[in-house]
């Protein structure tokens, strides 16, 4: 008979829940687990390959002893470092469901179908557990905002705002999923994101 | 009148969702062990240090104190075979049903690549999706490690910090990043599982480790593992002071010859003195004594429209 957090009232719910949809707007967050954090000039300089793309197709194999691995296709539409044969590139994630079995790595984010982004892929040779330079900090996306600008966001989708120098040291932290330099903004508000055109100039002032 | 009703309904509402909101700031991996409870062959040895960090301490007794702090708090235990190995990539790291950990300078076919310190890989069996049936923890061998407490120590990383992360997404919690948590991704000075870990581990196995979860159990802090609910209330019978929801607690009932999982015992007068069981409770008089009746003075309760629920 005692009222407990979870058996609200209906009146309660009713006041409730605008107020937690307003209060969690920040409680969302990436996730990065027992991966270093890496600077965005130690990203751009020691991916083999940096492209914007989009994501057309995704197959699971089998892959060394009766491991699995998600392959995620991307149809590249700009090389921003690095060279690419082609105009499309398979990278290999690690786990997935094949058969009978799903292996999950923790803290794992793949893309899916059709994304947009701009990846940094450390070596597009290597099997990695991730093929991403410091995983979800090496994964951003491009969403596109209400005037068909295509804007820059992490991978959970906060707006990346900016970039600054910083040291390109490691810093012994682990990754928050967001490299070091990126600037976030402090909503969701897709407006306030970088530009896909000015995200790209900077990496390629960056690199010179 | 009104106004001020509404008024104290919103602060209320306020300072409920302000706290119901900590309570679930953990994140939940999307599977977790059928009972709180899994294994570990414990038998680690580190290519260049051997069984020991460089401060003397064996990897061994530092992963089993890092089971230990989950053990503390939670209902989750962990057994421990010691000193026997099992690999992490036995057979694809899949079916052979034992958990193990090591240190390794791949992941089973995969590289780490340059930025991963740990990584744990869980296995599920697809027609029981929300089912773990084994979980595996690797540790990058070219790292650098070693055993301390207190602030981090530049690029050398305290192995069983990590451990007790990489333990908690053994145990089917994920990644949170708004409250201090073991689960939080950022390096730092969390060496133990913090309350919303333990939270989080409460709502996937429960608080009194009786195998159902608290978000379900109708008594979260009493084993009841049949979850016996006689009234169909939001209480089961274990921890329902009312058991058949008939306004008389269970021990009056059951002190004063009544039935407590029978409500129509409420209505009866078994003394015949023109007052029912319910009206002799409220009024604080013998139900069984035609001679004790309830006051003149006796007021019905008065249940505030708050607390009807």
């Amino acid at each position: 008979m005692s009222i407990g957090l979870k058996r609200l009232p209906p009146v309660w719910k009713a006041l409730c829940l605008p107020l937690m949809l307003a209060l969690s707007v920040y409680s969302a967050s990436i996730r990065a687990t027992s991966v270093v954090e890496v600077s965005v000039d130690e990203m751009l300089r020691d991916s083999g390959l940096v492209f914007e793309g989009e994501v057309v197709g995704i197959t699971v194999r089998e892959f060394g002893n009766h491991g699995i691995q998600t392959q995620v296709t991307f149809e590249v539409v700009d090389v921003i470092k690095g060279k690419l044969k082609g105009k499309k590139i398979t990278l290999g994630f690690m786990g997935g469901v094949y058969g009978d079995r799903e292996i999950t790595v923790s803290e794992m984010r793949m893309p899916v179908m059709h994304e947009r982004g701009i990846y940094f892929v450390e070596s597009p040779e290597r099997n990695l557990v991730h093929p991403l330079y410091g995983w979800s900090q090496g994964h951003l996306k491009l969403l596109r905002d209400s005037n068909d600008v295509d804007r820059v966001t992490t991978v959970i989708g906060d707006p990346v705002t900016g970039m600054e120098s910083t040291a390109m040291q490691r810093s012994g932290k682990l990754s928050k999923g967001a490299a070091r330099g990126l600037k976030l903004g402090h909503s969701r508000e897709l407006s306030t994101a970088l530009d896909k055109h000015e995200f790209k100039r900077q990496l390629r002032a960056r690199q010179q | 009148m009104l106004t001020r009703r509404i008024s104290s309904l919103l602060l209320l509402a306020i300072s409920l969702c302000l706290v119901s909101g900590q309570s679930y700031a953990y994140a939940l991996l999307e599977s977790s062990w059928p009972r709180p409870e899994t294994h570990f062959y414990v038998s680690i040895i580190h290519d260049r240090h051997g069984s020991s960090s460089p401060s003397g301490v064996t990897w061994n007794a530092g992963f089993e104190t890092a089971m230990a702090l989950w053990q503390e708090d939670t209902v989750f235990r962990f057994t421990v075979f010691r000193n026997s190995y099992a690999s992490p990539c036995n057979n694809g790291f899949t079916s052979d049903g034992k958990n193990g950990v090591a240190f390794l300078d791949e992941v089973c076919s995969f590289g780490f690549g340059s930025t991963t310190l740990a990584t744990t890989i869980n296995t599920t069996g697809i027609n029981d999706p929300g089912t773990t049936t084994e979980s595996d923890i690797i540790f990058n061998e070219a790292r650098d490690w070693d055993i301390y407490t207190g602030p981090q120590r530049g690029n050398t990383y305290d192995f069983i910090r990590i451990a007790v992360h990489e333990l908690g997404h053994t145990i089917g919690l994920d990644h949170e990043n708004t409250l201090p948590a073991i689960m939080r991704p950022v390096a730092g000075n969390t060496e133990v599982p913090q309350q919303d870990d333990i939270n989080g581990v409460a709502v996937l196995y429960g608080r009194d480790d009786d195998g159902v979860s608290d978000d379900l159990d109708n008594c979260p802090d009493i084993s009841n593992p049949g979850q016996e609910n006689n009234d169909g209330d939001a209480e089961g019978d274990a921890c329902d002071e009312d058991d058949d929801n008939d306004g008389m607690p269970d021990d009056y009932e059951i002190a004063n010859g009544l039935k407590p999982l029978k409500a129509a015992d409420a209505g009866r007068d078994p003394d015949g003195d023109k007052f029912t069981n319910l009206e002799e409770y409220q009024g604080g008089s013998d139900p069984n004594d035609p001679s004790s009746v309830p006051s003149r003075h006796f007021l019905p309760f008065i249940v505030p429209l708050l607390l009807d629920d």
